[in-house]
């Protein structure tokens, strides 16, 4: 590549010698011969002259006609002898052209080669943010730069590369879709298996009960019967998880303290967990947000939850944070459990993302979660984990300081004060 | 070697014979008594060539002051091939105009001899105590054609590159009456440009000024 621009040069610079030739030969040249400035020619001008002057003298008869002829000679002769005069400057203005047309075209080349190295430049900075858009992990990059050099190739490599992440991208999408929805159907299968067992095991123990003695012993029918209403009462609890899945309520958004608001968490919530302790730390100031009480509420039960499963027979503590970070309120729950599983921390907000045994819970309740975040302009996200313990972070927005605190969406004098 | 010597021989000014140089009563600067230049080696050739040799004259005097602006005079010489005469014409600075034709170059050297030249139509003497000593420096350069001539050939080099270009171009297109291109033209109205008007023969001499009764 390094010699491949100055052959270039090399070429239009002997491209440009064959022209100049091609003017030299065709247009200067030939005529400089044809002028025949040659003093032979010039003599036999001279000659051609003295010639028709005898002729006039020996044809007195056409003595006009050899006058002409003699004046278009004497204008040729003339012309020619300045022409001699002025060989040298003639040759000297000839050189001047010359040098001033191979001036041009090396100004021409030197252009040429300074406008391709910087549109090479130009290129190679184009390749650098496709390649570093790539890196980021768009898939969809194109550079549309269709040269035949190392830079041109380079760009269809990336382009193609780009394609290539896509479609992978998308297969493995699909792949994990397809694992998702066995991973449900598997859940489902299961929690509807095991109610369905129970309540059909009660139902043939009570027709057993009705066919022989049971009249005799109507307490056990109706053990029998209650026991098969608790399993298929399993299945309505089972169906309405879904529903609620399925059908999460737009959040109706109001002004609150967010920092009021996880007091009141704790205080209301301090004995939901046995073996949870609940402590929240007052911010500062007030961080007042604009969100769904509820919801934000249901969020934090989520968490709590998880962090009371994952201790287990073990005690545990979950403090609660808030902060403000930019334009940001943020929710801080860390508790002191064993940490999230590394398995599972890659598609932990995903539906039926669980490390509980089949039956023990569906795994919704993090999916859940994040989609009342997201549904809040916010978002929620596993900030560190460890054996220590695990932090998760809920960001909402926040609202900027100005107009007088309004609680609940309502104004109050309280507030105001 | 000869060509070096030559061109040697063409740059530097060369010396003859001093001419006279008088102060007329008028006031006028005369010169005269020319040096026979015009027999010489260098000079004769373009006297016979049929085209118009000029001789120009320019006076650059000291101790005495030009009135007005400009000096000096010129001799124009034709030789006409046919009639095998000189057809001359002597301006000088007073704006006379003296035209004669010669039959033969003898006469021509006889009539260049006798020439009293008006280089400066009016002068006078400078008012320094003391005087200085009056001397002039002449000079006399031969252009060996007219402007006319130097444009009728500059015209015909580039209309003969024109069509020399047009047959070149036939020959390769085979298509007849195309005109020059702009950049033919270009060139050749810049080749056709280098032909000048150059002074081939230069003489250069210092000589006192004749005062006259005054």
């Amino acid at each position: 590549m390094i010699f491949r621009i100055p052959l270039a040069a090399a070429a239009v610079v002997l491209l440009a010698a064959g022209l100049l030739f091609d003017l030299v030969h065709n247009r200067f040249s030939a005529p400089l011969l044809a002028f025949g400035v040659h003093p032979q020619v010039v003599g036999q001008l001279e000659r051609s002259l003295a010639d028709q002057r005898e002729l006039a003298g020996r044809d007195p008869e056409h003595a006009a006609l050899y006058r002409e002829r003699f004046a278009a000679l004497e204008t040729l002769v003339q012309r020619l002898y300045v022409l001699e005069l002025n060989r040298a400057g003639i040759a000297r203005r000839y050189q001047q052209i010359v040098l001033a047309v191979f001036a041009a075209l090396a100004v021409a080349v030197a252009a040429a080669y300074v406008w391709r190295q910087g549109r090479r430049e130009t290129r190679l900075l184009r390749v650098q943010a496709a390649l570093a858009e790539l890196a980021a992990g768009r898939t969809d990059v194109t550079l549309r730069d269709r040269g035949r050099d190392a830079v041109g190739r380079i760009a269809g490599m990336i382009e193609q590369t780009s394609r290539r992440m896509s479609r992978d991208r998308r297969r493995l999408a699909a792949l994990r879709n397809l694992s998702a929805w066995q991973e449900a159907a598997r859940r489902h299968a299961h929690e509807m298996r095991t109610p369905l067992t129970g309540a059909r095991l009660e139902l043939g123990r009570l027709a057993g009960l009705l066919e022989s003695e049971s009249l005799k012993n109507p307490a056990e029918i109706r053990q029998a019967a209650a026991s098969a209403g608790q399993e298929i009462e399993r299945l309505g609890t089972f169906a309405q998880q879904f529903t609620s899945f399925a059908r999460l309520p737009h959040p109706e958004k109001k002004t609150w303290d967010l920092g009021r608001l996880l007091a009141e968490f704790a205080s209301t919530f301090a004995a939901a967990w046995p073996n949870l302790t609940l402590a929240c730390a007052p911010p500062d100031a007030p961080i007042e947000v604009l969100a769904d009480r509820d919801m934000v509420r249901q969020v934090l039960v989520n968490l709590c939850d998880n962090s009371s499963l994952a201790l287990g027979d073990r005690k545990g503590r979950v403090e609660l944070a808030a902060d403000v970070e930019g334009e940001a309120a943020v929710v801080r729950v860390a508790d002191d459990g064993p940490g999230v599983a590394e398995e599972v921390r890659a598609r932990l907000f995903e539906p039926y993302t669980t490390t509980r045994k089949i039956g023990h819970g569906m795994g919704l309740g993090l999916a859940i979660s994040k989609k009342i975040a997201l549904d809040h302009d916010g978002d929620l996200e596993l900030e560190r984990t460890s054996e220590e313990g695990t932090v998760f972070r809920l960001t909402l927005p926040k609202i900027p300081p100005g107009p007088p605190f309004i609680k609940g969406g309502e104004r109050t004098e309280e507030d105001d004060a | 070697m000869k060509r070096a010597l030559l061109i040697l021989l063409l740059a530097a000014p060369l010396r003859a014979e001093d001419p006279g140089l008088e102060l007329d009563p008028d006031g006028r600067l005369v010169l005269h008594s020319l040096p026979a230049v015009l027999a010489e080696e260098l000079v004769r050739p373009h006297l016979t060539r049929g085209l118009t040799a000029t001789f120009l004259f320019r006076v650059d005097p000291q101790g005495l002051r030009i009135r007005r602006q400009g000096s000096g005079a010129r001799v124009e010489i034709r030789y006409e091939l046919w009639d095998e005469v000189f057809h001359v014409a002597a301006g000088t600075a007073d704006g006379a105009v003296d035209r004669r034709e010669l039959d033969s170059f003898g006469e021509l050297e006889l009539w260049w001899r006798d020439l009293r030249l008006v280089v400066a139509g009016e002068t006078y003497l400078d008012g320094l105590d003391p005087p200085p000593r009056r001397q002039a420096r002449v000079e006399l350069d031969l252009v060996p054609f007219s402007q006319a001539e130097q444009i009728d050939a500059q015209r015909w080099f580039s209309d003969s590159l024109d069509e020399a270009a047009k047959s070149g171009a036939e020959e390769v297109a085979e298509s007849a009456e195309q005109p020059a291109g702009t950049l033919d033209r270009t060139f050749h109205l810049l080749m056709a440009t280098s032909i000048r008007r150059p002074a081939l023969v230069s003489y250069r001499w210092t000589v006192p000024i004749e005062v006259g009764s005054l």
